[in-house]
């Protein structure tokens, strides 16, 4: 697949060396190619079924289609009726002629396909979750992996758990942003935005992240991880240190009252770690 | 990235520590006679067991302590495990990484090996010095019925290997932290969308339409020319 820019390059190529052969014909059916190639790009980019070619589905009639799924679904019509007008009387011209088109009407067909380019179109196939697609029998192939979401009803609950929790922390960063613009918190609420739709997208409640952890979002938020962790590893280690000697204070009565405030002290530590650990991770985490 | 990277270095120092631990001493035994002299002294370090700078005196032989009996196997483990979490730490991070399923068996690697340091600053403690009359950590006991002050404690490599856990432990723990929560997925998307477009798209080859209708202008051209060549003769020569 070439690129636009390339395309419009060659294009133009074509058109200059057409119009010295006369040969329109040549233009007219590159043209619909390229109109049919880009009508399919929308709809696999839509989540819906391909062009039936071997039916003969006229081009028109897929935009038709996309209209009246994208109507059903989302409530919106994705291609102007104008459009479709047009390229249902240029198409079955087209098809009548059996290509042989005038200047004119190549020039129209041109029209039709720098319109389809300016739509941007999203990627609905992997963002959307799978309630929107009740009742939306037309999907095909690539929107079949988002229906596998509903095998693990387990899954789907912590899932749904932690959507709700981050979605809790996202809305009270909101709040707090309208009151005072803060840019790290605004960075937070992107970073938690895109947790949200890793977790949409997510089967093993594993956030995905794109490239590597550098790259990422998150990867700010394991900074101050890695800190907690440090804490937890303190407060492990004292944990440790600290049941050995009550082990040995209960073999050994007698020497108790040597190690006794020692004992306390190592104790006091743990859990004056464990608090600022769970005030400023956890907490902060919940 | 500076956090990570203080705390890639401070796994590194704990490596390092944990390393030196097995030579330094562990735990040392000692014990006074009643005028303050030195008549025991046993030090334990994991690489040469007990060893004592003192001469062969009745006590110091006498009060020898027990071999703990830790198999040497342990020591041997750890170091490869210490070796193997440096080559993890230098080419396997989990920062930069591409993939994390390919890093999964490493996280078992640092996770045995905090298991290893837990073994050294608390399982030793409790089942082979308090269990062996050892007592821990820093503990004089007098004791009137044989005249001799009994001083107990743990030594530089205990203190190293403590130091070492809580160095290692951050990184350990994010380490296993990101495999557990985080997945890389490779934007394959795009890739996918192409793969069926190229499949499914009717075959459009804009060069060769171009390249057909450049032949049919230059062989216009050749026959224009030879069309002008004949008139040309035609004119000259008064007939073909």
């Amino acid at each position: 697949m070439i690129n636009d820019e390339i395309v419009d390059y060659k294009l133009r190529e074509l058109i200059i060396v057409c119009k010295k052969t006369h040969n329109y014909k040549k233009l007219a059916v590159a043209c619909f190619i390229l109109l049919s190639n880009r009508i399919n790009e929308i709809g696999l980019r839509l989540g819906t079924r391909l062009r039936d070619r071997k039916k003969d589905e006229n081009i028109y009639e897929y935009m038709m289609d996309i209209n009246r799924i994208s109507e059903d679904n989302f409530k919106i019509q994705f291609f102007n009726l104008e459009l479709i007008k047009t390229c249902k009387r240029i198409e079955l011209l087209f098809l009548r002629s059996k290509g042989n088109f005038s200047l004119q009407q190549i020039s129209e067909v041109f029209e039709i396909y720098y319109e389809l380019r300016k739509i941007e179109v999203p990627d609905l196939n992997k963002r959307l979750d799978k309630q929107y697609f009740k009742g939306f029998n037309t999907l095909s192939k690539p929107s079949s992996r988002i229906k596998n979401k509903a095998r693990n009803q387990n899954n789907n609950q912590i899932k749904n758990l932690m959507l709700y929790k981050i979605t809790k922390k996202e809305e009270n960063i909101r709040n707090q942003l309208k009151k005072n613009f803060n840019p790290e918190l605004c960075e937070k609420v992107i970073a938690l935005q895109q947790s949200i739709k890793s977790l949409e997208r997510n089967t093993d409640n594993k956030i995905k992240i794109h490239g590597c952890l550098k790259d990422n979002f998150v990867h700010k938020d394991s900074k101050y991880k890695i800190i907690g962790f440090f804490l937890l590893g303190v407060f492990v280690a004292f944990l440790l240190f600290g049941i050995c000697m009550i082990y040995e204070a209960m073999d050994y009565p007698l020497i108790l009252e040597g190690i006794g405030p020692f004992i306390l002290m190592i104790f006091g530590l743990c859990l004056l770690i464990f608090f600022i650990y769970w005030n400023f991770f956890i907490k902060e985490e919940k | 990235m500076k956090t990570q990277i203080i705390f890639k270095i401070t796994f590194i120092i704990g490596i390092a520590l944990s390393f030196l631990s097995l030579f330094f001493d562990y735990y040392n035994y000692k014990g006074y006679n009643e005028t303050g002299e030195l008549v025991l002294s046993w030090n334990l370090s994991f690489i040469f067991n007990w060893t004592t700078s003192l001469d062969e005196t009745s006590y110091n032989d006498v009060l020898r302590p027990q071999n703990l009996g830790i198999p040497i196997e342990i020591h041997i483990i750890f170091i490869v495990l210490l070796i193997v979490s440096i080559f993890i730490i230098l080419f396997k991070d989990i920062i930069g990484a591409k993939d994390f399923k390919n890093l999964q068996p490493y996280v078992y690697i640092l996770f045995a090996l905090v298991l290893f340091l837990g073994f050294y600053i608390f399982i030793i403690p409790i089942f082979y010095l308090i269990n062996n009359k050892l007592l821990f950590p820093i503990i004089t006991y007098p004791n009137e019925d044989i005249g001799i002050i009994f001083h107990y404690s743990i030594n530089f490599g205990y203190l190293l290997e403590f130091i070492s856990f809580i160095l290692i432990f951050p990184y350990v723990a994010l380490y296993f932290y990101i495999i557990q929560n985080y997945e890389i997925t490779q934007d394959d998307f795009e890739k996918k969308l192409k793969e069926i477009l190229i499949k499914e798209n009717e075959p459009f080859d804009i060069d060769k339409f171009i390249a057909e209708e450049y032949i049919k202008t230059q062989f216009q051209k050749v026959q224009r020319n030879e069309e002008l060549k004949l008139k040309s003769q035609i004119i000259h020569e008064g007939g073909i």
